[in-house]
């Protein structure tokens, strides 16, 4: 308990370090490097970006585009997931499958999701479906290569049980291998789904509409830095909240599985 | 029942893929029903692999196992294996694990409850149902997986140094309950150990085996009556000499 409130406020005292750090390269124009005009236009202090901030919350129009990108991401996540966790998991159980298509995931998983941006926008014009495409292509690959080497790492020894219990095949994937490829799964989700953000805004930021990297780029484009701090400070939130709430919780029910080896 | 071991070969391929290793040479045993027989000799020479393939969790090269009469071609779950390294469920609890096969078998509600509740009595493992197997001792898992194993009621129950890694303290009780439950009559016992006391205190016989490919060297009648007294004469005696058996040769390359 103590150590947690301690913990805490060192995490503040980084914050606030940060903050402090930001104002005095506010004032100073980058430590001189630049006037201390233009220094208010490329780098506002916080206060002015916070300001920004309430008036962009009251709009509704920072919620509203992060909820587009955050549509996006679940639905091509939710794409990549339904076909990458039982593809991954078959690869693990069949030896020629995994023959088979190791290779291409090989071949495709160091791509970058935001290699796909251009094909995507030529096969699906500027929208949705696009950002989708890419997404799916960006998070696919961590999925199945964790569900996989979760597949191959299941002990041995559990399969030899549940055949001197006569189990099924599929009580085999249910009361074995499932259970025991949670933590790969986890890990591969966390991968996928950080993928999936960052190729998502990359795609938003080169033509897709709407989304917080369309917000990104209209900040460049108009020059109104404080948009642009305040939707990398938005990424962060977002990404922690989703570290914190989902993997967090995940992450404290599966860990004492892998100890037991 | 009656286990029938006839001329079993196996070979592994070799971790350089430079050829075949051979494990097992011609291996024949005769084991009749209800008796408690166990495999000692030395490390790596294949007793691990003749109880697996008794299990039917492998296949030998040539040779057959029957039980009864009928060939052993895949596992079935009236011959249950207990495992050196007790390969419980970490996912599960206690009472789950041991109801587990029942549950594969598609057995009711009802019949799973009073068997567990039976198997949790017999290791005495009450006030541990819910337990998860990180939380017990090694002594604790390896009842489980013994429990586990009998729920099924095996005709034929295979042990592969199951109290291998425990303390001689909690080895020792463990091999008391094996005694009692033996004495039921109500399944045949094949045995994997390297403690030879173990195997003296436990068997009606002893295989020796030795080593790179394994053959028999010998088997032992142990007859003296039950529960055995480990620092009688007799005792020694037969332990003893499973020990000079065993440990024969290793002088030669001290
Ligand atoms: N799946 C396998 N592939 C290749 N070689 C194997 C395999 N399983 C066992 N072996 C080899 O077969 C030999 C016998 O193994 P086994 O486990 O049956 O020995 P063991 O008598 O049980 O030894 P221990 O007393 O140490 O448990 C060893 O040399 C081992 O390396
Ligand atoms: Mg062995």
């Amino acid at each position: 308990m103590k150590k947690n409130v301690i913990q805490f406020l060192q995490g503040c005292a980084g914050i606030a370090g940060i903050l402090l750090l930001w104002t005095i390269a506010s004032k100073t124009g980058i430590f001189g490097r630049i006037d201390q005009k233009s220094a208010q236009l490329l780098l506002p202090m916080p206060n002015v970006v916070a300001g920004e901030l309430s008036e962009m919350l009251k709009s509704g129009y920072l919620l509203s585009n992060i909820w587009v990108s955050m549509q996006r991401v679940l639905i091509g996540f939710g794409i990549a997931v339904a076909v990458g966790l039982p593809l991954g998991i078959l690869m693990g159980m069949s030896t020629t499958l995994r023959n088979c298509l190791y290779p291409v995931i090989r071949f495709f998983s160091p791509i970058p999701g935001v290699a796909w941006v251009p094909l995507a926008i030529l096969w699906f014009g500027l929208g949705n479906n696009a950002a989708i495409f890419i997404i799916v292509m960006g998070s696919l690959s961590p999925i199945i290569v964790n569900s996989l080497q979760g597949v191959l790492n299941v002990n041995q020894q559990l399969y030899d049980v549940m055949h001197m219990m006569e189990a099924s095949h599929w009580q085999v994937i249910v009361h074995c291998i499932v259970p025991s490829i949670i933590p790969y799964i986890v890990s591969g989700f966390k991968l996928g789904l950080g993928f999936a953000w960052r190729v998502v805004i990359a795609a938003e930021m080169v033509g897709v509409p709407k989304g917080l990297g369309y917000v990104l780029s209209v900040g460049r484009s108009t020059a109104n830095t404080s948009v642009t701090l305040i939707t990398i400070i938005s990424l962060g939130v977002i990404m922690m909240l989703m570290e914190e709430v989902l993997f967090r919780f995940l992450e404290k029910r599966t860990s004492k599985w892998k100890t037991w080896e | 029942m009656a286990i029938i071991i006839k001329n079993i070969t196996k070979s592994f391929t070799k971790n350089d893929n430079s050829g075949q290793l051979a494990i097992l040479n011609d291996i024949s045993l005769e084991i009749s029903n209800q008796e408690f027989i166990s495999f000692v000799g030395p490390s790596g020479c294949g007793k691990s692999t003749l109880l697996r393939i008794i299990a039917g969790l492998l296949t030998p090269e040539s040779g057959s196992v029957e039980v009864d009469g009928v060939p052993v071609k895949k596992p079935e779950s009236d011959r249950m294996m207990v495992f050196q390294d007790y390969v419980l469920f970490p996912w599960q609890t206690v009472e789950k694990n041991i109801a587990m096969g029942l549950k594969m078998a598609g057995k009711d509600r009802e019949y799973i409850d009073r068997k567990v509740k039976w198997a949790i009595e017999m290791i005495g493992l009450q006030g541990f149902e819910k337990s998860y197997p990180h939380q017990l001792s090694g002594g604790m898992k390896q009842r489980v997986a013994i429990a586990r194993a009998l729920v099924m009621n095996p005709k034929i129950l295979l042990m592969d140094e199951p109290f291998g890694a425990l303390d001689s303290y909690t080895k020792m009780k463990l091999q008391s309950e094996l005694v009692q439950l033996c004495a039921k009559k109500e399944f045949t016992t094949c045995l994997v150990t390297h403690d030879s006391e173990e195997a003296v205190f436990l068997s009606d016989r002893i295989v020796v085996f030795t080593g790179s490919p394994a053959r028999i060297q010998e088997i032992i009648s142990v007859d003296l009556p039950r529960p055995r007294d480990r620092v009688s004469k007799e005792f020694i005696a037969v332990r003893d000499h499973i020990l000079s058996l065993t440990t024969s040769g290793m002088t030669d390359h001290i």
